[in-house]
């Protein structure tokens, strides 16, 4: 192909400068001979234009036809055979109840009762408490690492968790003791934006002072511990707050 | 055409089962009574010429009264426009104009109900008003309406929905007044049953002292 390029290029070249050579070094051509030469010009350029396009036709000959038409189709059949598999779960489990063959507490009804998630009421069942487990197992082995990739996780998918609070505060705890301190200041910011009241917010902000202390902001971390008096009612927290307070002042 | 068929060309067919919806294109269906528009991803059936809507956001308008049915049960649809939508476990059905008929359920105006259940076990979830932006959103995608027309929608349906709030507001306050009714009336037949118990005690307690004196 390339030197079928090359061979056309060379011919093309020739030809234009002998023709440049012709009109520019005034050799006198009849008009028959300057007709011929440009016909031959004309069917040079018209002979590479439709190698072209013949390539082009082929090329696009060559290429996948568009299957979207047949997917879709596919897709459909496949969503009526599901359908279908569900109405048949459904009218076994209507038979099977109506007729009592199997007790109400058979493993095989009540298999069959989930796939369908009959009644469709029922919730979905609540894993987020599970997950809040393993964190707080974690802390307690002192995995630090894997307590902040877990609540990370955890609160990414759980937002809407009971569990949140908790989750937050070990996370928060946990980045202090991996000495990650910034991480450790926004987490806590977030508890504070978002459960003001919440005793563990409490807890972290007694954290939170402690940071201020290390940072040597003795004055911001004062302030932090009178918040903790003045907005939390918990008794340990309170006694905590103070003993602080007193400890910085003295 | 943009709906798909399964088996193919089965709709026009009057013995078969036809499976018939849309998986990304929007598209509509028309039969006798029945305009059907089918927004993206739906499933309905067609079977001994009665349409079941087994899922996806579908939006039936009806020039006279029609049925089409859910899990086997039949929906009788006055005259007007109702967007059905859901998952195959549950029904939800935006009455835009009519009123229809599940069973002994009856939803009118401007109501938005979801049924939940099987095959002859349906139930009716509390009714409630339809959610204007919600609403908004699923019929502009199920009619696949340019921004001019969603406009003009909203500018039609937007009043309409006050009164729909109205109505909705209306029907708890009826029905919590039935309920106190209720509960009142239930309140008051406890209360004459101890009251009989009282007297019928103390008429055997006379009764008793009578014949222990008389001896």
């Amino acid at each position: 192909m390339q030197f079928l390029v090359l061979t056309h290029f060379d011919f093309f070249t020739s030809l234009f400068f002998s023709l440049a050579d012709l009109v520019y070094m005034r050799v006198s051509l009849s008009i028959f001979s300057q007709v011929c030469l440009v016909i031959l010009l004309g069917l040079t350029i018209v002979f590479f234009k439709s190698e072209n396009y013949f390539d082009r036709q082929q090329l696009l000959a060559e290429m996948p036809k568009d299957n979207s038409d047949l997917l879709e189709k596919k897709e459909f059949e496949l969503r009526v055979v599901k359908a279908q598999l569900e109405e048949v779960k459904s009218e076994t489990l209507a038979v099977l109840e109506k007729e009592g063959t199997l007790s109400v507490n058979s493993l095989a009804l009540q298999n069959l009762r989930s796939q369908l998630r009959s009644p469709a009421s029922i919730p979905q069942l609540d894993m987020s408490l599970l997950e809040a487990e393993k964190i707080k197992k974690a802390f307690r082995d002192k995995n630090y690492f894997e307590v902040t990739e877990l609540a990370e996780d955890f609160l990414d998918k759980n937002s809407q968790s009971v569990m949140v609070p908790e989750v937050s505060f070990f996370a928060s705890e946990s980045y202090f003791l991996n000495k990650q301190y910034d991480k450790a200041i926004g987490s806590i910011e977030k508890m504070t934006n978002q459960f003001p009241d919440h005793i563990m917010t409490g807890y972290a902000l007694l954290r939170l002072g402690q940071i201020s202390e290390k940072a040597d902001q003795v004055a911001e971390a004062i302030t932090i511990y009178k918040i903790i008096k003045s907005q939390f009612k918990d008794k340990g927290l309170v006694d905590e707050a103070t003993l602080r307070i007193a400890r910085i002042e003295e | 055409m943009a709906y798909v068929e399964f088996p193919k060309s089965c709709i026009t067919a009057v013995d078969s089962i036809c499976h018939f919806g849309t998986v990304k294109r929007i598209s509509t269906y028309t039969e006798d009574n029945l305009h059907i528009y089918l927004g993206k991803d739906t499933l309905l059936r067609k079977e001994k010429g009665t349409i079941e809507w087994v899922y996806g956001p579908v939006l039936f308008a009806v020039s006279s009264k029609s049925v089409v049915s859910y899990k086997k049960n039949s929906i009788t649809l006055q005259k007007g426009k109702y967007l059905f939508f859901g998952s195959e476990s549950s029904l939800k059905v935006e009455v835009l104009e009519g009123h229809f008929k599940l069973g002994k359920f009856q939803v009118t105006e401007g109501f938005q109900a979801t049924f939940v259940g099987s095959e002859n076990n349906i139930s009716l979830e509390p009714l409630q008003a339809i959610d204007l932006k919600e609403h908004l959103v699923r019929y502009v995608n199920v009619k696949g309406l340019n921004k001019s027309k969603a406009k003009e929608y909203l500018e039609e349906f937007g009043p309409k929905h006050k009164n729909y709030l109205a109505w909705a507001e209306e029907l708890n306050q009826n029905l919590i007044k039935r309920s106190i009714a209720h509960e009142q009336r239930v309140l008051e037949l406890e209360r004459d049953a101890k009251e009989r118990a009282r007297v019928a005690q103390e008429k055997r307690k006379i009764d008793f002292f009578n014949k222990v004196f008389e001896r």
